[in-house]
């Protein structure tokens, strides 16, 4: 297997870290898109090793930090999710040129999922999307990040200064609100609250592989995946539903999550292309 | 965004590919130092919010070469840990497990940058790693500087740990128990089973750990075996060496009152022979991950203005 290559791509200021890890020539290849703040930072280990384990099945794969996050250019306030859109574009105009191929398979956890959805929809060089527990609501999912502020507040000065209504509020005017260090800026809210995957997709008509995580077997697939893969199957994409059992590894484990090998798993269809 | 200098590193070290980011100096106030990142527990190489990019950032318009790096198991590097319960695995770092790769990389940064001396430091596990590096790299080390620093010996047996509350956390939780001695949701909690017993009966129940007037290194790591003895043995070969050494703590975080109760009032007491070789900063607010944004801009401030001083 040929060694990995670290680099900075983009424009002038506007550098993203990535990583490619080669693969063979006639295989397609994969671009791996974050999830949010401290998720990214949780499921970095995973993502690294999904890269590794891709590539030695012949698969190109980029890993790549959002512009303000991970190794790249940019402070972490200068984050925006439609820079997440346009930075997914960058990596897979990048790895088109590195690898001269123009099959994609973009894959995503959490909103990292959700942003790789939207890009998919307009760019005909993706072939295959794979979405590991997909956010649909963006307002919904900004409550819970939310949640985290108030855990703090609790863990710090033993009771809850600034409840969810003050802390959007806050945020409003233009406030940063902290989430585990990293800070949620206004432009960042208001744009992830429009997040509604359903009014946002419906023109791909590639293959789409939904997985939905679980901590436990025996579990029913959400309903709000089901209606996703009922969606995308409905506007013409080829789509699969599946369940993955692996712990929340985006959270706070006891565990240092280094594999998710029934995500994997779960996912190897979606390699086929 | 203005334009960052910054270099992607990659070092292979006993098979495995480590990589790191090197931060060069700004021009202007470029000196042969440079500043060695070891990473807070298990988190990679950016830090808890990021905090190892700000930090570097912010210590490169000083003139310093940082150098930030995964070693084997984390982050963007080679390697697989057969363990994953994380209390195992702090317990590792705790006792060294990333020094070889640190050495390693302390080493490639005198060749690959114009630097003639380290300072090398982390938060949290980071410093533990930094202590026990320095310790053997001696005579290149100028400076080492902690946050969060954890002091305990996690390899003690669960038994052990639990009669372990230093005095001043205690009071506090008497304090706030006390407080709510005529509070009905308290009682109604205490009955529903939902309290923290264990938290109860330490409180109430067992005698706190004497605190001891001995400033021996001897009496710390014989007879408080609570201390991580590698820990305290690392900083008496850098303390003896002369190599200052700064520890920064939130006050919110336990591992405060830890460090106070069993270091700073024993080894590092101002009858000792360490009292000029350290210098202690309490953040006020602070929590463990400096999570709040003053905690953050004080943290890296307190450590800007140490390294500028040495």
């Amino acid at each position: 297997m040929k060694e990995r290559k670290s680099f900075f791509c983009g424009l002038d200021n506007h550098k993203l870290f990535a990583i490619h890890f080669p693969g063979e020539p006639e295989k397609p290849v994969a671009v791996l898109c974050q999830p949010y703040g401290y998720e990214a930072v949780k499921t970095r280990r995973v993502y690294f090793n999904i890269a590794k384990e891709w590539a030695a099945k012949g698969i190109d794969v980029l890993l790549f930090d959002y512009y303000g996050t991970g190794n790249s250019w940019g402070e972490f306030y200068e984050l925006r999710w439609s820079g997440m859109l346009e930075d997914i574009q960058i990596i897979i105009d990048e790895a088109c040129n590195i690898t001269k191929k123009n099959k994609i398979i973009l894959a995503g956890l959490r909103l990292g999922a959700s942003t790789a959805a939207i890009v998919a929809e307009n760019d005909k060089r993706v072939e295959s999307v794979i979405l590991w527990q997909p956010i649909i609501y963006g307002s919904n999912y900004l409550l819970k990040v939310l949640r985290s502020n108030i855990a703090t507040q609790m863990a710090i000065n033993h009771k809850v200064s600034h409840n969810q209504k003050q802390l959007i509020s806050k945020i409003q005017k233009g406030e940063f609100v902290y989430v585990n260090g990293f800070e949620l800026t206004k432009e960042f809210f208001n744009e992830v609250t429009k997040l509604n995957l359903f009014q946002m997709i419906g023109k791909y008509k590639k293959q789409c592989t939904i997985i939905d995580i679980s901590p436990r077997p025996n579990v029913k697939i959400s309903s709000e995946y089901k209606e996703l893969n009922k969606f995308y199957i409905e506007n013409g994409a080829s789509c699969d539903l599946r369940l993955a059992i692996e712990k929340n590894f985006w959270t706070e484990l006891k565990y240092y999550y280094q594999n998710a090998f029934n995500m994997l798993h779960e996912s190897e269809r979606a390699l086929l292309i | 965004m203005t334009a960052v200098n910054e270099k992607i590193l990659l070092l292979k070290h006993r098979n495995n590919l480590l990589q790191g980011i090197y931060h060069l100096p700004e021009k202007k106030n470029e000196k042969k130092i440079g500043i060695l990142l070891c990473n807070a527990g298990l988190t990679y190489n950016i830090g808890v919010g990021r905090l190892y990019v700000r930090l570097a950032r912010a210590l490169t318009k000083s003139g310093f070469h940082v150098l930030r790096f995964d070693p084997s198991g984390t982050g963007d590097s080679d390697g697989l840990f057969e363990k994953d319960l994380i209390d195992d695995l702090f317990y590792d770092i705790e006792q060294g497990i990333f020094v070889d790769d640190t050495l390693a990389m302390f080493d490639y940064f005198f060749r690959i940058s114009p630097i003639k001396s380290i300072i090398i430091g982390g938060f949290c596990g980071g410093g533990n790693t930094a202590l026990i590096a320095a310790s053997h790299k001696r005579d290149k080390t100028i400076g080492i500087f902690t946050a969060g620093l954890p002091i305990l010996d996690r390899g003690l047996d669960k038994q052990q740990m639990s009669f372990i509350l230093p005095k001043d956390l205690a009071q506090y939780y008497k304090k706030t128990y006390l407080k709510k001695i005529l509070n009905l949701q308290a009682w109604k909690r205490l009955f529903s089973g939902k309290s923290n017993f264990r938290l109860l009966l330490k409180v109430f129940m067992f005698k706190n750990h004497p605190r001891n007037e001995d400033n021996s290194f001897e009496f710390l790591s014989n007879k408080i075996p609570c201390v991580n003895a590698l820990m305290v043995d690392s900083f008496c070969q850098v303390a003896n060496k002369k190599i200052p050494v700064l520890f920064v703590y939130g006050t919110k975080d336990k591992a405060n009152s830890i460090f106070k109760e069993y270091f700073l009032t024993t080894l590092l007491s101002s009858k000792g022979p360490y009292k000029d070789f350290y210098q202690y900063e309490k953040i006020e607010n602070g929590d463990h991950n400096f999570s709040l944004p003053i905690a953050q801009q004080k943290v890296i401030e307190i450590i800007k203005d140490w390294t500028k001083k040495i």
